[in-house]
């Protein structure tokens, strides 16, 4: 059982490392979960399982958000989803999904932005040169 | 001297209140049920529900409450969807919008309803002009051969629709 519920927290999340300023990167996300939608009977004691679902999933670049989606029990098991996004400058991309129990889990990418010259587009300003790996 | 009972005595009058307030319950409950149907929580605020039929008109009901009457603009999202499903736990279905994602002019809300089923409504999307381009995949869950409807509330307010059908061979439970 604690395997099990072990299983429900693993999450994924597939970006490209580096990107040209401008273009449209595409950001693969999946999280294991069972999404429970609350019908299901257990078939030898014919008891509902209870509903357990991830009803929301939010996308956050350098700390503002860009991207948000509402889910139901609809969605399948294992709910795989990809989503666009522009590259404006290099940063900090987090994905949380939340649980209807309030549960949250968290992963995080590092996204490198180059503009024709080759050189790094860092969204804050710094006093001497640097990459963004190093600030984060 | 004639010893009068009193009337009002507590135990009466708390079996009153209880009366009053089980006939107020009873009638509000019942109001709500349609006959031989059980209680339909479509609002899925439950954790354990019953295996329900789907409704149609329940789900026309929710598609007409988005839309308000408001002209529908063609071409203005796109959905993807294959044509036989063999089996209905995952269907994988994606979804665009024709629009620069400038000012005004991007996606509010993307809707994904399944008419067909018990619970129609899938999934709702929010997009920002950061978004870059207004398309997702996603898979999910159908219990019969249905259309699929994606509406796309623009932030101008501006409405698109377009439909799908799906046949599916092993339905989902949900």
């Amino acid at each position: 059982m604690a395997g099990e519920e072990r299983k429900n927290w693993r999450r994924r999340l597939k970006t490209p490392k580096s990107a040209i300023k401008g273009e449209i990167i595409t950001i693969k996300t999946m999280a294991e979960h069972i999404m429970e939608p609350g019908v299901r009977r257990d078939p030898e004691t014919g008891v509902i399982y209870p509903k357990k679902i991830i009803d929301l999933v939010i996308c956050r670049f350098n700390g503002k958000q860009i991207y948000k989606s509402h889910w139901y029990s609809g969605v399948s098991a294992n709910p795989f989803m990809s989503f666009k996004m522009k590259a404006i400058s290099s940063g900090l991309l987090e994905v949380e999904w939340v649980d209807d129990y309030g549960q949250s889990s968290y992963k995080k990418a590092i996204i490198i932005v180059y503009d024709e010259n080759g050189k790094e587009v860092i969204p804050m300003k710094l006093d001497k040169a640097s990459s963004i790996k190093e600030v984060i | 001297m004639i010893l009068r009972k009193n009337i009002f005595t507590r135990r009466k009058v708390f079996n009153y209140l209880i009366g009053c307030v089980f006939a107020m319950s009873s009638k509000y409950s019942l109001a709500g049920q349609q006959a031989g149907s059980p209680f339909r929580d479509r609002f899925q605020t439950y954790r354990q529900t019953f295996r329900i039929e789907p409704d149609p008109e329940e789900a026309r009901r929710i598609v007409r409450n988005i839309i308000k009457g408001r002209e529908i603009r063609e071409n203005l999202i796109f959905l993807k969807a294959p044509d036989i499903a063999e089996n209905g736990n995952t269907v994988p279905i994606s979804f665009g919008v024709n629009c620069s994602m400038e000012g005004q002019d991007y996606p509010r809300i993307v809707h994904i309803l399944v008419l067909d089923n018990p619970f129609p409504e899938i999934a709702k999307f929010y997009f920002s002009p950061e978004s870059g381009e207004a398309s997702v995949d996603i898979r999910i869950r159908m219990r019969t051969s249905s259309n699929i409807i994606a509406i796309a509330e623009m932030q101008d307010g501006s409405v698109g629709e377009t439909k799908a059908f799906v046949d599916v061979t092993i339905g989902a439970c949900s």
